[in-house]
């Protein structure tokens, strides 16, 4: 595998130790979408996400390579980061693999719209949409750190509440 | 923002209406209200069912009629085409086409479709048949074929092929060898425009477990339902996927019992078309699998009514009543028809959806 070997920390407490502090950092919860090398569409829940700059406008997305849109990621191709509404949860369970549903067979959950120019696919309803290009793709142990440029953001009017995931469990706030 | 697609709304039981496009609707009568389905009258059937909200609108696809006096079904209105125009002149409801895999080549649907998905800002619906009339084949120089759900499926993947990222590509299939393929406009609805289909028997629920996103289904009585719920869900689970499941319902709604009991009397036995009737089981009962033998001899009355659908009959409670049961069977919609669309949409819309509400079945 390409990339960085992460150096082992001095006093690492392992895997199980880091999840378990994790679940108590609450994070927005998002679904990226793209198109895999056959064309297809394709879509994963992602919390890993964060704002990297304002000037120019541009995000970082972490993906597990081995994730089914991992491959799609590449430099210079279009995706989108939807930033899922309170009322979407079983969107983030579906894109999330919680429930059974597989493949494109996913997108009966939310209604996903082609962007008119570039084509990425848009999650209707969900609180905002970036609409992005792969700049930099970075490897981190089984990771791939991708930072997106922001090309368009897309507002929803109708959405009020957010969807946070913490200890485990999605919640709706706001 | 972009609208959301009704069928994904947020209503627990959804609604249609179906066969509108074609003389008679899904009903073989000589009563003088009968639907002439003129594209006036398309016209308003659809005004009236996008302003209350209904989620969609079905069409049938007919090449020929079943002859009888009022060569019940000979007129219909070609579906893409149709939905083109419905497209253009309504808001929120769904429009689906209704197209027979044999009979359209699978490149020019998906730009069909396509269109129509961009008339109507992302409410196209794909109603995939593989057809059972022979005559209406002969009329295409095409033959019935043994595995018309392989085909299909072939269909359906050509057209994903065609709105996926990768232009052009090539496509060498058992029944479809394509070379260089491009299609644009993609559908606006990602990765496709809805599908759905009427299979009955098993190799067509396994094709709609694997391509289609609703599956309509008739019963003979409500509790029977659920035998055809679970059998799709179990299909479909098969495949990673989840298949909405709908069936057909005719409809005579009126203010007493005795007014329904009485006008489904008039429309579907003592005023039936009754020679289009018998040409019209016993051809379906010669090639289609879309009933049981016991259906055909029990439900001659639901034939001329609503072609073998389950009949609503009654007060708007007692449609509700039945509508709950049909939603407690696991279905999550149904398509209607009636006597003449027009007339009798606006008294359901207006007394059943309120109660339908009421009932938890709708929230809007």
């Amino acid at each position: 595998m390409p990339g960085s070997t992460p150096a082992t920390g001095r006093k690492t407490s392992g895997s199980p130790r880091f999840k378990q502090g994790m679940r108590a950092l609450t994070s927005g919860v998002t679904v990226i979408g793209a198109y895999g090398p056959d064309g297809a569409p394709l879509a994963m829940t992602a919390t890993a996400v964060t704002s990297l700059t304002a000037d120019p406008p541009s995000l970082l997305v972490c993906v597990n390579r081995r994730a089914s849109i991992a491959p799609a990621l590449v430099l210079h191709a279009r995706f989108s980061v939807n930033v899922l509404a309170g009322d979407q949860i079983d969107i983030a369970k579906a894109f999330g693999g919680q429930l059974d549903v597989r493949g494109t067979g996913r997108f009966i959950y939310g209604n996903w719209r082609r962007v008119d120019d570039t084509e990425v696919p848009l999650l209707t309803g969900a609180r905002v949409s970036f609409e992005c290009e792969v700049s930099h793709v970075h490897e981190w142990a089984t990771h791939h750190i991708v930072i997106g440029s922001v090309l368009d953001v897309h507002f929803s009017h109708s959405a009020s509440q957010s969807l946070v995931y913490t200890d485990g469990k999605y919640h709706a706030v706001g | 923002m972009s609208p959301l697609h009704p069928l994904k709304g947020p209503n627990q039981f959804k609604l249609g209406v179906f066969s509108a496009n074609a003389d008679g609707g899904l009903a073989i009568t000589d009563v003088d209200e009968r639907w002439r389905a003129r594209w006036d009258d398309n016209l308003a059937a659809v005004g009236i069912a996008d302003r209350a909200g209904l989620e969609f609108f079905l069409p049938i696809a007919r090449w020929r009629g079943f002859g009888g006096k009022n060569h019940v079904r000979e007129w219909s209105f070609e579906t893409f085409t149709w939905a083109a125009g419905l497209a253009a002149v309504t808001q929120h409801i769904g429009l689906f086409m209704t197209v027979h895999v044999p009979i359209v080549h699978p490149v020019y649907a998906a730009k069909a479709l396509a269109t129509v998905d961009h008339i109507s800002n992302g409410r196209a619906g794909l109603n995939i048949v593989c057809g059972w009339n022979p005559q209406e084949f002969a009329m295409f120089g095409a033959k019935l074929t043994e595995n018309a759900y392989d085909q299909a499926a072939e269909w359906v993947e050509v057209i994903e092929r065609c709105y996926g990222a990768n232009q052009p590509f090539d496509y060498e299939g058992k029944y479809y060898s394509l070379k260089s393929v491009v299609s644009r406009p993609a559908s606006i609805q990602v990765p496709r425009p809805l599908t759905m289909n009427a299979a009955f028997g098993a190799p067509g629920r396994d094709f709609a477990a694997k391509n289609c996103d609703f599956l309509f289904s008739t019963f003979s009585n409500i509790e029977d339902g659920r035998k055809h719920v679970a059998d799709i869900r179990a299909r479909s689970k098969l495949q990673g996927r989840e298949v909405g499941i709908y069936t057909v319902c005719h409809v005579v709604a009126r203010e007493t019992q005795k007014e329904a009991d009485d006008y489904y009397e008039r429309y579907a036995v003592t005023q039936a078309d009754h020679a289009a009737v018998d040409n019209h089981m016993s051809q379906k009962k010669e090639f289609s699998n879309s009933h049981s033998k016991d259906d055909y001899d029990l439900y001659r009355k639901r034939f001329a009514g609503g072609a073998g659908s389950y009949p609503l009959v009654g007060t708007p409670e007692k449609i509700v009543e039945d509508l709950v049961k049909i939603s407690n069977q696991g279905y999550a919609g149904a398509a209607l028809t009636f006597v003449n669309y027009t007339y009798e949409l606006p008294f359901f819309c207006d007394r059943v959806l309120p109660l339908m509400k009421h009932a938890g079945l709708r929230v809007v």
